[in-house]
């Protein structure tokens, strides 16, 4: 006995086979079957390459980002891996609609297929699930917000219990993440496991839905005929989710997921439809805008009992087949408007360019190790990205930098540079510098002379360097003495210099060091400073250390900014 | 209906196309798979590491102390993680010996013996004080790390060795 007919004989796998793809197909093999097979394949890509995903990929709002981040740009062919994930999912919604549109199209729910027709919309829910988990997993700011919004829908809709059970807890978290992956890799294949094989039984007992005027004398076979079809149909879809996976060379990954930032919120664009419908219909209720998907869908359902003639043809099912080519158009026209409006919305392309550019920062600074806090660390500890934050948000309603912010005190551009000082001391009644503050001791010190006072600022700029920086030495020395002699009545330096009277200015020695400006935030009021004068509020007890450490770098950029302007 | 011979050899153009579909499919997941031994190791070497100041150590008293240093570990980049632990034997003055507590058989940590040298508990397998194979399955003795000893502060190089080999390599 051969090993073929040993195994046969032993298992009966090739007569299982052959019973499975051997049938004949009345009315002959067409291309027009093959959006069944082509799902599919779109299928057989999201399994494969989500086994390749669950290697890496880390549940968890600590981890989640980074692990995606390592897929993307470290792991071998990450970037395919998820590109093609990423795309694959696109193709599967894209032929979804076709095979849909198909089959309410021909009639082909009609009797006997109305069970394969129910489980066949079972199966797009289950997708649209898929969809909805897999968008958070990344745990970007794209995925938290967009779930932010569906899980308000979901207490809206069935209650805030129902909205806890899903996401795991009263707020967004690691909770969420694990029970979005469980759902994703577990639940939801189990039971698409389960409806895809009652979809494929029904399928092979009741067979194609031949076209009403075929020929049915006309027979092929299942295997080859309709399969090479479905083949080629099959690798077409894989070869365009590899070429565009290549094209985008992996797939978008957005900021870390950040729950105190701006971000405008939009799902992907499949759902957008859903979106426009809640947004510009459904207005402030909601009601509307959940009742139309919820009425298309129970709509769908009903559609084999309410379009129940024996005749397929198109023609002699007008309004049924015009209802579903209405509700295509409708989806499709709502998608439009949705993209159109996004489009034209400045605000939010404005938004979005602020939300790409701390995506591109997350990512060049992932690149040098992502902190084990969690790779939402890598922004708020990054000087580049907090400090016109924490400006904007704790100094800007006094200070301006450029000319924007505040009134009530000094213009912080090229703070601490020599163009600075100078001008300062030409003029500290302006409203740049102590024009608006209760600081009026200073009188401007013209009567130097234009050179005294430029060796001056030079000096003073000077204080303010860290070792690295080149100093203009030709004018120190001068500037320090002219200082001395002319400064010193009301400034201190350090422990010289004796501050008479009501003007007593704040202690110079150091001035627009790192050092001087984390006095100066946490303790305005020190008597070497600008003591009783002052009415700037101590950061002390409001910003950590860290923040306070991203306010100084801040300020020293200006710093920085100046003193490279004239060098 | 086509011939018997075409539609046997459109059968194997099924098959192989449904082979074609599945390795072109699995080319990403087959390259994440393989990742671990495509990407190059890095190695376990690092620079010296504080472990100890010289005045905690007793001398003749072994100490076991861990080595805490910046580790990578997939995507994070830790500052301040055990990589793993390190017996520690002042002989005298500035003359100080470090050994991996890491077994040379299967990588089970080492534990000090009653006799003054160290032991295995894994195995079974003993060493002398200084590090040498008594019996045991262990294939080699213990394994010496560099240590240098700077400003009263004990610092040693961390690094890790192949395991069940009598020949000593760093990995
Ligand atoms: S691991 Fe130490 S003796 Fe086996």
């Amino acid at each position: 006995m051969g090993v073929r007919s040993f195994l046969e004989d032993r298992t009966g796998l090739g007569r299982l086979v052959r019973g499975a793809v051997g049938e004949e197909i009345p009315g002959g093999a067409r291309w027009a079957y093959v959006l069944g097979s082509a799902l599919v394949a779109a299928l057989a890509i999201q399994v494969l390459t989500g086994l390749g995903l669950m290697l890496t990929y880390s549940p968890g709002a600590t981890t989640a980002w980074g692990s995606v981040y390592f897929i993307e740009n470290r792991v071998a062919l990450g970037w395919l891996l998820r590109g093609m994930h990423h795309h694959g999912a696109q193709a599967m919604v894209v032929v979804l609609g076709f095979h849909l549109l198909q089959v309410s199209l021909t009639g082909a729910y009609k009797r006997p297929r109305e069970v394969n027709w129910w489980s066949g919309l079972c199966l797009l829910l289950l997708t649209q699930a898929f969809a909805l988990t897999g968008y958070l997993l990344p745990w970007d700011q794209k995925g938290f917000w967009a779930t932010q919004v569906a899980t308000s829908i979901l207490a809206v809709v069935a209650g805030d219990a129902a909205r806890d059970l899903v996401v795991g807890g009263a707020e967004l978290g690691t909770a969420t993440v694990t029970r979005f992956y469980a759902l994703h890799v577990a639940f939801l294949p189990a039971a698409l496991v389960g409806l895809f094989a009652l979809h494929l039984y029904l399928f092979r007992r009741h067979g194609v839905t031949p076209p009403p005027r075929a020929d049915l004398s006309l027979r092929a076979r299942f295997h080859p005929d309709q399969l090479l079809k479905d083949l080629a149909a099959g690798l077409a879809v894989l070869l365009i989710v590899a070429w565009l996976a290549v094209l985008s060379h992996g797939a978008p990954l957005d900021a870390p997921a950040d729950p105190a930032s701006e971000y405008p919120a939009r799902p992907e664009w499949y759902f957008l439809w859903l979106f426009v419908l809640l947004e510009h219909i459904g207005g402030r209720s909601q009601t509307l805008g959940l009742t139309i998907p919820a009425a298309v869908i129970l709509y769908l359902f009903a559609l084999p009992l309410l379009d129940r003639g024996e005749d397929r043809g198109i023609r002699a099912r007008a309004p049924w087949v015009g209802s579903v080519v209405a509700i295509a158009l409708g989806v499709v026209a709502l998608t439009v408007w949705g993209l159109v409006a996004d489009a034209r919305d400045e605000a939010l392309q404005a938004a979005r360019a602020v939300a790409d550019q701390r995506a591109r920062r997350a990512m060049a600074l992932a690149s040098s190790g992502i902190p084990p806090e969690g790779a939402s660390e890598l922004l708020r500890r990054d000087p580049e990205t907090r400090g016109p934050e924490l400006f904007a948000e704790h100094c800007s309603e006094c200070h301006r930098l450029g000319g924007r912010g505040g009134e009530k005190a000094s213009e912080l551009h090229f703070f601490g540079s020599r163009r600075w000082i100078l001008a300062l001391v030409k003029d500290p009644a302006h409203p740049d510098f102590f024009g608006h503050t209760k600081h009026r001791g200073m009188e401007p010190q013209t009567e130097l002379g234009e050179s005294a006072l430029y060796a001056v600022a030079t000096f003073l700029e000077s204080q303010g360097a860290d070792g690295r920086e080149v100093r203009d030495m030709t004018r120190i020395p001068a500037g320090e003495r002219i200082f001395r002699e002319s400064c010193m009545d009301c400034h201190l330096f350090g422990h010289e210099g004796r501050a008479t009277g009501a003007a007593d200015g704040p202690d110079l020695r150091g001035y627009g060091s790192e050092d001087w400006i984390r006095g100066q935030l946490v303790a305005p009021d020190d008597p070497a400073r600008y003591g009783e004068s002052h009415e700037m509020p101590s950061f002390a007890e409001q910003l950590g250390p860290e923040e306070i450490e991203i306010l100084v770098q801040f300020v020293r950029r200006e710093r920085r900014a100046g003193v490279s302007l004239h060098r | 209906m086509a011939d018997p011979d075409r539609r046997r050899l459109l059968e194997w153009i099924v098959w192989l196309g449904a082979g074609l579909f599945g390795a072109i499919a699995s080319v990403p997941l087959v390259g994440s798979v393989l990742d671990p031994v495509t990407r190059g190791r890095r190695g376990s070497r690092r620079g010296f590491v504080r472990v100890a100041r010289l005045e905690a150590l007793g001398v003749g008293e072994p100490r076991r102390v861990q080595v805490v240093s910046e580790a990578i570990d997939g995507w994070i980049r830790a500052p301040r993680r055990p990589l793993g632990a390190v017996w520690l034997l002042r002989k005298g003055g500035e003359r100080v010996r470090a050994w991996s507590a890491v077994c040379p058989h299967l990588g089970c940590g080492i534990e000090p013996a009653a006799d003054g040298g160290f032991t295995c508990p894994c195995h079974r397998s003993r060493f002398d004080g200084a590090g040498r194979r008594i019996d045991g399955p262990s294939p080699r003795g213990m394994d010496p790390l560099d240590v240098r000893v700077v400003r009263g502060e004990v610092l040693v190089r961390w690094a890790r060795f192949r395991r069940g080999t009598s020949r000593r390599s760093e990995v």
